[in-house]
């Protein structure tokens, strides 16, 4: 069995013109822009087990587009009501075919919001939509530097609900307003700052239970390994931290294979390890770019 | 190729059929709960 864990909502864009009213609005004619016809959702939800097939993927998880769910908008209410919209549209198109998808939520991680107010959207998630897991953006602010990373208490009540309903996170940064950065470099950097933050933190250990992936093969993590080995050698007072080399803490994570390198991949693999590996294609998306070296 | 992972993760000689197998859904398959979608069955 072929299981993908990091692919798309593939909606029409009908969804994204209600998206681009709600915004030019600022939620002032609320949601109603959002809907989106069976009709429509099907034929999308169609291609993307069409693109399944072509590669022989069995079973898809779909989470929302993440470059999309503008976490820094303002007012909070168009994130909750896009959050809301997106995940209703992966329940559908689940409910749809559901040997084939599987649902990961998001939040609305609203940047002006106390973490709390994300999480009624996330047990909504789990309980009444059944979806398996969910996106986890370590930059709500979406580059603008106004929250704190990983490693801080500010997350602690989301890793409490994700341990409470036991179920994993994928760390997948949004969009990037800092002007130096793509949203798509901005997915690495942060995916990078992730894993380092958790680690010089005591998230795990007063998480135990915790499950978090970082997408994209785990930023420049595995590549730049030598110097955070060298880091955690030279932390002579750790202050709590786990009695670990780095890459035993570094073996507590997740990482998927969205790296479309076999050289990259063959890194990922030796560096954290198969075991804690998982399929990863963002296809459609990135991971459905011909690539022209072996394009027929 | 970047448009075929699993092509390229089949040509890693340096994993074993076993890390494959789990990369390809055995290490999925105890990190979530994929029940529901299993018991579907494929059409």
């Amino acid at each position: 069995m072929i299981i993908d864990i990091h692919g798309h909502l593939n909606a029409p864009g009908s969804l994204y013109a209600g998206q681009s009213m709600m915004m030019a609005a600022r939620g002032a004619h609320g949601r109603e822009n959002l809907s989106v016809s069976e009709e429509e959702l099907h034929a999308f939800a169609e291609r993307t087990v069409r693109s399944m097939d072509e590669v022989g993927t069995d079973l898809q998880i779909v989470s929302p587009r993440p470059f999309a769910l503008m976490h820094s908008e303002r007012p909070a209410k168009m994130v909750h009501w896009w959050a809301e919209a997106n995940n209703d549209a992966i329940a559908r198109q689940v409910s749809m075919f559901p040997a084939r998808l599987a649902g990961m939520g998001a939040m609305p991680q609203a940047q002006d919001e106390d973490p709390v107010r994300w999480l009624p959207e996330l047990e909504r998630c789990v309980k009444d939509l059944g979806f398996v897991g969910v996106l986890l953006n370590p930059d709500p602010s979406e580059g603008q530097n106004l929250l704190p990373n990983l490693g801080d208490e500010y997350w602690y009540p989301v890793y409490e609900k994700l341990t409470e309903l036991g179920i994993p996170a994928l760390v997948h940064s949004t969009a990037c307003k800092n002007d130096r950065e793509t949203y798509s470099s901005h997915f690495s950097a942060e995916e990078t700052i992730a894993i380092l933050s958790v680690l010089n933190s005591r998230v795990f250990l007063d998480f135990p239970g915790l499950q978090l992936i970082i997408s994209h093969g785990g930023g420049s993590v595995p590549y730049q390994i030598g110097r955070w080995r060298a880091g955690r050698l030279r932390q002579r007072n750790p202050g709590g931290l786990p009695d670990a080399t780095f890459d035993e803490s570094l073996r507590r994570f997740w990482f998927d294979t969205c790296l479309y390198s076999d050289l990259a991949l063959e890194l990922l693999f030796r560096t954290v390890g198969a075991g804690r590996c998982l399929l990863g294609t963002e296809r459609p998306g990135t991971g459905s770019v011909l690539d022209p070296s072996t394009a027929a | 190729m970047m448009d075929d992972v699993k092509y390229t993760v089949d040509n890693i000689t340096s994993l074993t059929e076993a890390e494959r197998d789990g990369i390809y859904s055995g290490n999925a398959l105890s990190l979530f709960n994929l029940e529901a979608h299993i018991g579907a069955g494929r059409p």
